[in-house]
């Protein structure tokens, strides 16, 4: 991949080229390789009959599917160094000096190869303004079923958000932060602000003051030229201290209508703090790989204590994409609003098989969300491509859940399966 | 005469073993579904719901395809060498050449079976995907959702008389299932006929979009091309790593213009490798349908002979990789 | 009818056991249907059998193919459920992980690691019985040079021919110093030499207490083995004893005695003649092939084969050797 694709000829973009697309295509290429390994591995001693001379040794079953496991996390773990060494190698050997500029190579450093803790501002709270804005709608709207009325108010909250985004030539708006208490003191800070690409990218400047309550003194930054999508602006180490707040207040001082600022509505603005180096990063996001590897592992030895090795294989990838396909609706459904079908409105009934159907999958994704979420949202590949902290706490819960709780849960069921199954029926 | 009957005997049981396969079944019942979901969850996609529907069957089409092409040309030849088959099969008087090719024979019926099911059910799903409608009658988007449950029923339809069949006579439920299941879709073809698209009765009109066939037809080729590589490959290797490779031609078969066809006219080596490499381009045009286009059948007809000579080509590597093969 | 037909008839029901003895296997009424997925019976592979089977004997299971054998095998070391019936394996279930520590087994088809060594097989195998390294290491020597396999010792598994696949089958079922020993057609595939090895080792080991269970279709290896024999037909036993009982014909009596000048003989039987009435038969008697065959290597061949050679067990198989 990094032969192939230059990126955007940066070092940063060569950098993320290695970090996304590398590690990402290498991590899919383990997954498919652990799915393989891990449906074959009972699966195929049941089928060539191995496990008949296995099972009449003082072996237990659960002393079987653990062995198998732990043999499977084993060769995990050293494909997955090997690719860790790969691609920091090749992050290393891209960066090499004479190859791009040291300043090219030192904002490399400050904005990708990094840990940087990601603050958020404080959430607005629109949901007076929203429900305002819903009374005033005509009569109809407003008397819709709860969920319909839930998906209304989200949807009206929304577009407060993005009129507040939006800052005219002389506007202003505010961010508040909250800093954590173990942030630390004297740790480098960043704000990084995302203007919502528009559709003839203007030039915008103006100014930011961080002030941090109580106290009133602050200081200014003056933006020249900001570029179409954002960029950083250094924040001053006594602003960042905790326990306290960080006030950012944006000044549009550009002249003329084609000034206007659109923030990006959940990126308009954002606190970074660095919180450590890239190589511990590194290591913490191949350790939620692994404990990622080790779930899917579980997953596929438990299959193949019950079907033969393809099947097993089937059933995994099916159950990966219709998690991941959850996983999407589930993202999805919170912004997006179910629009009236024109067959309500006069072409005639849906049939009810149709209704039943949706209905079906509607309580499908939400009761697998249940489950895939939490799986779902321990992916380190978007921080560590984007610079961000993949803390200790994000490792040990990656453990507990990925390398603990779900295995454990798809261990039982498979050593139950193991120990259930007869293992010399005629056609095995 | 005799070597005939040989032939076709052993090109039967090739099929017969293939489609009694747990996973070939669970391949191509997905692929049918998931063709026939597509129309049924896409909906509101601002005109483009025919377009999503049909490029949503013929890429399940084709990816399944691919993995039933690997799977099956793999583990057909492969497992037979290791379980000893094809050496007590070898052992009469059937000529290695013949029993190869009866194998690609085999496996050749299956996939233009499946194509044909896949074919179908994306011409169903096309028909079932929502369009705007101004009649009489009605006026708003129409997602012919009897159509969409028939075809999803399909399957299942298929799946219950194969389980009758298997209680009363005993036959295997899988070969059962799959044989069932083209005579489903083409009675859920004409039966849609019968009805319009709101779900009334109408006189007797198919409503779907013929110019998909060709498209269909020649993701068939590709896969019948595939399926003479795997099963050339399968002389050698084993299914595991058969299918790899079958999934990795399809990326870089569907990459080459971009990656070798560039540089074909500056190097040797990448012309070669581009002219090696088969092309699957000529073979995904399901964006010639869009805006109401067609696909000739004259273009139809050059691209069997691409895949005709090509899907020989690698079968006569085959037969000599087989040939010197020890299958004892 | 004759006695001996009437000695079958009988022979199904189960001969009243020693007092004092407990089986080392336990079976009563025990039966096993296999079902077809809408769970309708679809094979009665054994329909209802008892049987013991006691300490420091040498137990033959016969019957044609389809009988029920490999099933009652199975389903003996757990990996059947029986559909009804009871067993016991050494006091306790089949499935109980304790009587596997004392139970080895022999199947009828390699079912090794093909990529594994017969070495490595065998301390594999070794280690699941929580043997120690140094115990590993000398039972694996010795099972190496007992079942002539230390020239190939390093050499994988998957390129063994299948009388040596099956030597290895035989070193992994002994590794744990087993009580009770399951072999499903040991003596397939050897030529007789090695047929004949193997048949001294199995007498070694039943008398140094070793209890085997065996089936085999090869009746003239079940003869010379076993102590006592079942027939099975359709899943049920239809004869059942010690061998020397079933085969006796005790209506009649073989003397054996040198041959006499010529001349004589026609004395000899005008005189049985005259004691029982019967006019005699008589033959040179003869010796099978096996042993005819084996006499024949032996004589051309330097050192004693094994065919004659005693067959030494290994130290940790004889009584008072150390167990697993």
């Amino acid at each position: 991949m990094p032969l192939a694709v230059e990126g955007d000829g940066t070092a940063a973009g060569r950098a993320r080229v290695l970090l996304e697309y590398t590690l990402g295509m290498s991590v899919a290429v383990l997954i498919a390789g652990a799915l393989v390994f891990s449906c074959g591995a009972v699966a195929r001693e049941i089928e060539e009959r191995h496990i008949q001379l296995l099972a009449v040794k003082p072996v237990r079953a659960a002393q079987v599917w653990l062995g198998k496991w732990i043999g499977l996390l084993l060769i995990n773990a050293l494909l997955l160094a090997m690719v860790g060494v790969f691609v920091y190698g090749g992050i290393r050997w891209t960066l090499r000096s004479g190859r791009y500029s040291e300043a090219e190579r030192a904002q490399t450093g400050e904005e990708l190869l990094i840990a940087r803790r990601l603050i958020v501002p404080v959430a607005e709270d629109v949901t007076a303004e929203a429900a305002a804005r819903l009374a005033q709608l005509p009569a109809g709207a407003a008397e819709a079923d709860p969920e319909r009325r839930e998906a209304l108010l989200r949807m009206l909250g929304r577009r407060i958000l993005a009129e507040r985004a939006t800052v005219a030539p002389g506007g202003s708006k505010t961010w508040v932060f909250r800093l954590p208490a173990d942030i630390g003191t004297g740790r480098r800070a960043r704000l990084r602000f995302r203007l919502a690409p528009t559709i003839e990218p203007g030039l915008i400047s103006g100014s930011w003051r961080l002030e941090s309550p109580p106290s009133s003194e602050g200081v200014t930054v003056s933006m020249g030229d900001a570029l179409a999508n954002g960029g950083y602006i250094d924040v001053p180490d006594e602003n960042v201290s905790a326990p306290g707040t960080l006030r950012v207040v944006f000044r549009n001082g550009t002249a003329g209508q084609t000034g206007t600022a659109v923030f990006d509505i959940e990126e308009g603005l954002e606190l970074l703090v660095n919180a450590g180096g890239f190589e511990a990063n590194l290591l913490r996001s191949l350790f939620v790989l692994f404990c990622r590897l080790a779930l899917l592992s579980a997953l596929g030895l438990t299959a193949g204590c019950v079907f033969s090795s393809p099947v097993a294989g089937f059933l995994c990838v099916s159950i990966i994409v219709v998690a991941m396909m959850g996983h999407y609706v589930t993202v999805q459904s919170v912004n997006d609003i179910q629009a009236p079908h024109a067959e309500d409105a006069g072409g005639g009934e849906r049939s009810r098989l149709a209704v039943f159907l949706q209905n079906a999958g509607e309580s499908m994704v939400k009761r697998t969300a249940v489950v895939v979420e939490p799986v779902a949202n321990l992916n380190p590949l978007g921080p560590l491509a984007d610079g961000l902290l993949v803390s200790w706490a994000f490792a040990g819960r990656a453990l507990v859940l990925l390398g603990v709780v779900y295995p454990g849960v798809l261990g039982a069921a498979g050593v139950w399966a193991l120990w259930k199954r007869e293992l010399a029926l005629p056609g095995d | 005469m005799f070597r005939l009957r040989q032939f076709v005997t052993l090109a039967r049981l090739t099929a017969l073993e293939a489609i009694r396969r747990p996973l070939c079944l669970l391949l191509v019942t997905s692929c049918l579904v998931l063709t026939a979901l597509v129309p049924l969850v896409l909906l509101h996609q601002f005109g483009e719901e025919g377009k999503m529907a049909r490029d949503g069957g013929l890429a399940c089409h084709l990816v399944f395809g691919v993995f039933i092409a690997g799977y099956a040309a793999g583990s057909s030849l492969t497992r037979e060498v290791r379980v000893g088959t094809a050496s007590a099969v070898l052992s009469k008087p059937v000529g290695r050449g013949t029993f190869f090719l009866a194998k690609f024979a085999g496996l050749a019926a299956v996939l233009l079976a499946f194509s044909f099911c896949s074919t179908l059910a994306t011409l169903l799903a096309e028909r079932v995907s929502e369009r705007f409608a101004f009649t009489g009658r009605v006026a708003g988007n129409i997602t012919d959702w009897q159509t969409g449950n028939l075809l999803l029923a399909a399957p299942l339809a298929a799946m219950l008389a194969a389980a009758l069949v298997n209680y009363f006579t005993g036959r295997p439920f899988q070969s059962a299932a799959f044989a069932f299941l083209p005579p489903a879709l083409m009675m859920v073809l004409a039966v849609s006929g019968c009805f319009d698209r709101t779900g009334h009765f109408a006189p007797y009109s198919l409503q779907v979009q013929w110019r998909i066939l060709p498209a269909g037809f020649l993701i068939a080729l590709a896969l019948i091309m595939l399926s003479a590589i795997a099963l050339s490959l399968s002389t050698r290797f084993g299914t595991g790593a058969v299918t790899v490779v079958c999934a990795c031609l399809l990326v870089l078969g569907l990459m080459s213009d971009y990656l070798l066809g560039s540089r074909a006219t500056g190097s040797r080596a990448a012309s070669i490798a581009y002219a090696i490499l088969p092309n699957w381009q000529h073979f995904w045009v399901a964006d010639a349908l869009n805006a109401g286009g067609a696909i000739p059948w004259s273009y139809v007809a050059r691209a069997a002979v691409y895949s005709a000579a090509y899907a020989g080509g690698v079968l006569c590597l085959g037969v000599l990789s087989f040939l010197s093969k020890e299958v004892a | 009818m004759s006695e001996q037909a009437s000695r079958r008839q009988g022979a199904g029901a189960e001969e009243a056991r020693p007092e004092g003895v407990s089986p080392v296997i336990e079976v009563r009424d025990f039966a096993k249907v296999f079902r077809d997925f809408w769970r309708r019976p679809r094979v009665t592979a054994v329909d209802g059998i008892s049987m013991s089977i006691l300490p420091g004997e040498i137990f033959g299971l016969l019957g044609p193919n389809g009988s029920g054998k490999s099933t009652t095998m199975k389903t003996l070391m757990g990996l059947l459920r029986p559909t009804s019936g009871s067993i016991h394996v050494l006091g306790r279930s089949p499935r109980d992980i304790l009587s596997k520590r004392e139970i080895g087994y022999m199947p009828e088809e390699s079912y090794l690691y093909r990529h594994l060594t017969a070495r490595e097989t065998l301390d594999f195998y070794g280690r699941l019985f929580g043997l120690d390294r140094a115990t590993r290491r000398e039972r694996v020597a010795e099972l190496l040079e007992l079942t002539e396999l230390t020239q190939a010792a390093d050499r994988r598994v998957g390129e063994f021919s299948k009388g040596m696949a099956r030597r290895v089958g035989f070193a992994q079922a002994l590794i744990n110093n087993p009580r009770l020993i399951f072999l499903d057609e040991p003596t397939a595939g050897l030529d007789p030499i090695g047929c004949s090895r193997v048949k001294k080792l199995l007498i070694n080991l039943r008398d140094n207490g070793k209890t085997i269970l065996l089936s085999s279709h090869l009746l003239a290896d079940v003869e010379d083995l076993c102590d006592r024999i079942a027939v099975l037909h359709k899943g049920r036993i239809i004869a059942r004893g010690r061998v020397g009982d079933l085969l006796k014909k005790t209506d009649k009596v073989r003397v054996t005695f040198s041959a006499p000048p010529a001349g004589r003989l026609a004395e000899v039987v005008a005189s049985i003649r005259s004691s029982v009435g019967d006019c005699p038969e008589m033959d040179h008697p003869a010796i099978d092939l096996e042993r005819f065959f084996l006499d024949v290597i032996s004589g051309v061949q330097d050192e004693t084969v094994g065919a004659d050679a005693g067959v030494r067990l290994p130290l940790f198989l004889k009584y008072g050797g150390r167990s697993s």
